[in-house]
């Protein structure tokens, strides 16, 4: 009898799946196929140090199209070999200027839409310490910090740069340990939440931060820039209104947007 | 949908999750019958082998790091995948980063959950209790509602819901293959993860506060039923 019980109910939630599943994929998968864009939302793949101002910037495009765009962030990596494998993507954002670069010349995205869309910054961020800009850094040689947040160097751009300030600052074998986070989000969720005491995290992390403690803004000299490029994918190649969506990432309104937020500004 | 973001995320795992436990209490049953009671006709040598060549590959997902499993169904449902290639010919799209590309990796992923306590539970039961059924002249479709499913209740409320449970806590193999595509593969546990790593705090404490406490009722419930059915 309960067993009864219990099937119905397993079929009750089958039938209240999000109805907004049948409304926007029309007839499922189906309609999927190249060329037909109808109805369908633009998907954009976003790396997800830019996820938070993508939103932003999603959203007031959405407001002057009645388009309906969808977000899906991930670490740049990660989006590349998922699109490698054929991911419904459109317009990918990502966090450097080698994966759009690799994906041009694999013959996954088109050229001539690759563009700096911003340039990322990076800031030493201690929370729980007060003081200016300098006293932040000198923490960097104070013995006082026993370990130090940064993404990973090898899969994250901005833990590339973080590993060239360190080399420029002369702290290539420091007294501190480092501990990497999978990207600059995770990176950023560590000291959020206490575990290490400092790290290197986006500037445009450290603008939407409670911005505790002191730090340090880390100037362009350090380190080479983080060129955040935006391509539009191959499948997309045809589609309006993926091309108006980069058209309005490097319109000059959201260009100052972009620039709010904590970034420098992409190629004039 | 728009009232709080964990909402699509949360009705499309309820989805996926039940979906999942039912297709895998359909291929489960058989292969779960197969696994308990189908060997001893056939007593040679031989089908004792194969059998512990399947109870090892049923049980092989518990043991796998999910992100083994998930990129190798990411190499085989990609658009460079055999059964991806397929898929593209048939639908236009690659099987990975769709809904139905998820189902099939959240069957495999919860087919141990599935297809052992239904094993151990037919196990238990015996031949005994059908054979009696059918000198008492049932037919095998009597035996299989009015016996065996009544008997081994327990075993497929347990499949029923550790394979519901399991399927909600995927985590790595829906990372390889989905691609976080909102109302598509965005399950709740991708949802959480994305909602830390833009920033969103708040959001993520209510989403994982939700299947926290859903899924300790739902162990709850499960412990429960079967203290008062094995007191039976």
């Amino acid at each position: 009898m309960t067993l009864r019980y219990l099937l119905g109910g397993v079929i009750l939630i089958l039938g209240l799946s999000p109805e907004s599943l049948v409304a926007k994929n029309g007839a499922g998968t189906s309609s999927h196929k190249q060329g037909n864009h109808e109805g369908l939302p633009l998907r954009v793949a976003v790396a997800s140090n830019f996820s938070p101002t993508a939103h932003k910037i999603v959203t007031s495009f959405e407001a002057g199209t009645n388009a309906k765009v969808s977000i899906s962030s991930a670490s740049s990596g990660k989006l590349y070999a998922q699109i490698k494998q054929g991911a419904p993507f459109d317009v990918f954002l990502s966090a450097d200027a080698i994966r759009p670069d690799l994906l041009v010349k694999e013959g996954y995205a088109v050229a001539a839409s690759n563009r700096v869309y911003a340039h990322g910054r990076l800031v030493f961020w201690v929370p729980g310490v007060s003081g200016n800009e300098s006293t932040c850094r000198q923490l960097l040689y104070s013995g006082q910090l026993t370990r130090v947040a940064m993404a990973n160097p090898d899969v994250a751009p901005y833990g590339y740069a973080t590993r060239q300030t360190l080399t420029a600052l002369g702290l290539k074998n420091p007294v501190f340990t480092l501990i990497f986070g999978e990207n600059i989000g995770q990176t950023f969720a560590f000291i959020h939440a206490g575990g290490v005491a400092a790290g290197f995290i986006a500037a445009s992390q450290w603008q939407l931060s409670n911005r505790s403690g002191c730090a340090w803004e880390v100037g362009t000299q350090y380190h080479a820039p983080i060129a955040q490029r935006a391509v539009l994918l191959n499948r997309a190649s045809n589609n309006a209104l993926a091309r108006r969506f980069l058209d309005f990432l490097h319109s000059s309104k959201t260009q100052a947007k972009i620039k709010a937020s904590g970034y420098l500004l992409g190629d004039q | 949908m728009d009232w709080f973001p964990g909402a699509g995320p949360l009705l499309l795992t309820a989805k996926l999750a039940a979906i999942t436990v039912i297709g895998l209490l359909i291929v489960g049953t058989p292969l779960a019958w197969w696994l308990a009671l189908g060997v001893q006709q056939n007593k040679s040598r031989w089908h004792g082998y194969v059998r512990v060549v399947v109870e090892a590959l049923v049980a092989l997902p518990l043991v796998l790091p999910p992100t083994v499993l998930g990129f190798y169904l990411l190499m085989a449902m990609g658009a460079n995948g055999t059964l991806g290639q397929w898929w593209i010919g048939l639908t236009g799209e690659p099987l990975a980063f769709s809904f139905t590309g998820l189902v099939i990796a959240s069957m495999i992923y919860s087919l141990p959950f599935v297809v052992q306590p239904l094993s151990n539970a037919f196990q238990s039961m015996g031949r005994d209790w059908m054979e009696a059924a059918w000198s008492l002249g049932a037919n095998r479709w009597q035996t299989w509602l009015r016996v065996v499913v009544p008997h081994c209740r327990a075993g497929f409320l347990t499949a029923t819901v550790l394979g519901f449970a399991h399927t909600l806590g995927e985590f790595g193999v829906v990372l390889m293959v989905g691609g976080n595509i909102p109302d598509e593969t965005r399950v709740v546990s991708i949802a959480v993860y994305d909602l830390v790593e833009s920033m969103s705090y708040g959001a993520a404490h209510k989403l994982s506060l939700i299947l926290l406490g859903f899924s300790f009722l739902i162990l709850i419930l499960v412990y429960g039923f079967n203290r008062r059915w094995s007191r039976l």
